[in-house]
């Protein structure tokens, strides 16, 4: 879609609220916990400025994918994946020594393909990825909210029968890294994406007999300061910024950007609020997970990085004019948020993660599991597709 | 009503009961949190609580690390080490920062003085702030 920056016009006062909001939530994070989480809640502000400035989905590329056979999405989301394992193979390779991070590396085993599967499927039904349902929510998108809510208690339930799923059969963790040395790691990982946009491309080319130019500027009359405050952006401007914060959270974290373990958390406080025994259930019971939920929600670097990505979506929708647009949530909606926010947050925690803690996180890191997950939630994103179809959320296809 | 008003203020009511969550949560976890005490062993630490756990009254702060969240405390007595935890947050040994892999991070390269620093502010600010009865 065309949109001119001449027609842009802010929602000051939404903006003006946000900034002071995000002003009073990194310094309070600054003086009751650390810098460092005051800086992983700005850090999360520009990812969500980003993701929504960008108009950078996972959900909706894949749709395209498959529906119209355009890849421009696709394409961007490749080299992401690309820019994001040459900054984080040196790190997680100890090139240098003084850095201490850890890399996103799960099992590869019938739990990521069942739960990317379902995930793939959610991402369809439910209109958005893990990047995408928030930062739509902070666009004000209402429809998404509903996604959202029914997204964590997917999370939530899926933690209670995590310990059944993980029992099925497993390859272990398989690291290219670890086998191969980052180096020659990183060139065999830049062969596969390199073959697979390759194939993205042949796809669309076939099709329709030529491609879409990735980096069209979508606003040729605005200046450079202009498009930077206001949007859109160029899909390439958010490939960058996404691996350049990605790689700030690796380094400042000591682990790279994850979303979904903080909605399984939030479910799991509220079920305790509420009356429930969360930590009694085997997954919050031990290790990092039982620490988080007996402390405060702010001192998860996850949770707060969420909470800084919706305030920054939220700011950049105010900027672009955007925030909280003419949505009429239609019934048909309404039930394809809560199936597919369910199947969003159970089959995210059966899989490690999402399209950004396990896709991303997990490719970036060299893990087998992140590819597992790609095949598995695009061929579950399929079958969304159709879904969404057979219950008159899209037209069929030409 | 128009559309564009009511989604506006649906996504107010939302971001209020989201921070309502927050904050109910943070101060459950103050209240149930003791206060720290400079120079003193706390084993709270191991639970991600408060205090510090090193056994060197001299370098309660380096070695404790960011205690006051719990985040961030230090089970060892060596000043130069990283920051990291047993159990709490984002340590070395069990503890670590979540990835979605749920096994957590490593420590993190922040050096131990400036971790000392924060920690001496802290302990400064506790000592002028707090009252007697302070629930902290």
């Amino acid at each position: 879609m065309q949109t001119s920056a001449s027609v842009v016009t802010p929602d000051k006062p939404v903006a003006l609220m946000t900034l002071l909001a995000l002003l009073a939530v990194s310094l309070f994070l600054q003086n009751e916990f650390q810098t460092r989480q005051s800086l992983l809640f700005l850090i999360g502000t520009g990812l969500g400025v980003t993701l929504l400035h960008a108009a950078f989905g996972f959900a909706g590329g894949w749709r395209r994918l498959i529906r119209e056979r355009r890849s421009t999405s696709a394409r961007a989301q490749i080299l992401l994946l690309g820019l994001t394992s040459t900054l984080f193979f040196p790190v997680l390779g100890q090139l240098f020594p003084g850095i201490n991070a850890q890399a996103a590396v799960a099992p590869v085993g019938l739990s990521v393909l069942i739960g990317a599967f379902m995930f793939g499927i959610g991402m369809q039904l439910g209109g958005g990825c893990g990047s995408g349902t928030l930062f739509t929510v902070g666009g004000g998108h209402v429809a998404m909210l509903v996604t959202l809510v029914f997204f964590i208690i997917g999370a939530t339930v899926a933690s209670a029968h995590l310990h059944w799923w993980l029992a099925l059969p497993s390859f272990g963790k398989l690291s290219l890294i670890t086998a191969l040395g980052w180096g020659p790691a990183l060139v065999a990982q830049g062969l596969c994406l390199i073959a697979l946009y390759a194939v993205v491309l042949a796809v669309e080319r076939q099709r329709h007999g030529n491609i879409e130019p990735l980096f069209a500027a979508k606003t040729a009359d605005s200046s450079f300061t202009d498009r930077l405050i206001l949007g859109p952006w160029p899909l390439l401007w958010g490939v960058i910024g996404l691996a350049a914060f990605n790689l700030l959270t690796l380094l400042i974290a000591g682990h790279p950007w994850s979303i979904t373990f903080a909605f399984g958390l939030w479910g799991a406080k509220i079920w305790t609020a509420i009356g429930g025994d969360a930590a009694s259930w085997p997954y919050w019971s031990s290790g990092y997970p039982a620490v988080a939920l007996s402390r405060s929600v702010l001192a998860d670097n996850i949770s707060i990085m969420n909470f800084g990505l919706i305030l920054g979506a939220v700011l950049a929708a105010a900027l672009a004019g955007k925030f909280a647009p003419e949505d009429r949530i239609k019934r048909e909606r309404l039930v394809a948020s809560i199936i597919g926010g369910l199947l969003l947050g159970y089959g995210a925690r059966l899989a490690f993660g999402c399209n950004i803690g396990a896709l991303l996180a997990g490719i970036g890191s060299g893990s087998m599991h992140g590819w597992l997950w790609l095949v598995a939630g695009f061929t579950g994103s399929v079958v969304g597709v159709r879904l969404r179809v057979r219950m008159h959320l899209d037209p069929p296809p030409r | 009503m128009s559309v564009k008003r009511r989604n506006r203020g649906i996504m107010g009511a939302a971001i209020v009961l989201g921070a309502m969550f927050v904050a109910l949560d943070h101060s459950q976890y103050r209240r149930s949190s003791p206060a720290p005490v400079a120079g003193e062993s706390d084993p709270q630490v191991e639970a991600g609580g408060y205090g510090s756990a090193s056994d060197d009254a001299e370098t309660p702060v380096t070695s404790g690390a960011a205690v006051e969240t719990g985040g961030y405390g230090a089970a060892g007595d060596d000043a130069d080490a990283a920051i990291g935890a047993e159990t709490g947050g984002y340590g070395i040994a069990t503890g670590a920062s979540p990835d979605e892999t749920g096994q957590g991070a490593a420590a993190t390269s922040t050096p131990a003085e400036d971790v000392g620093r924060e920690m001496e502010e802290y302990y400064r600010r506790l000592q002028l702030d707090a009252e007697p009865d302070d629930p902290r």
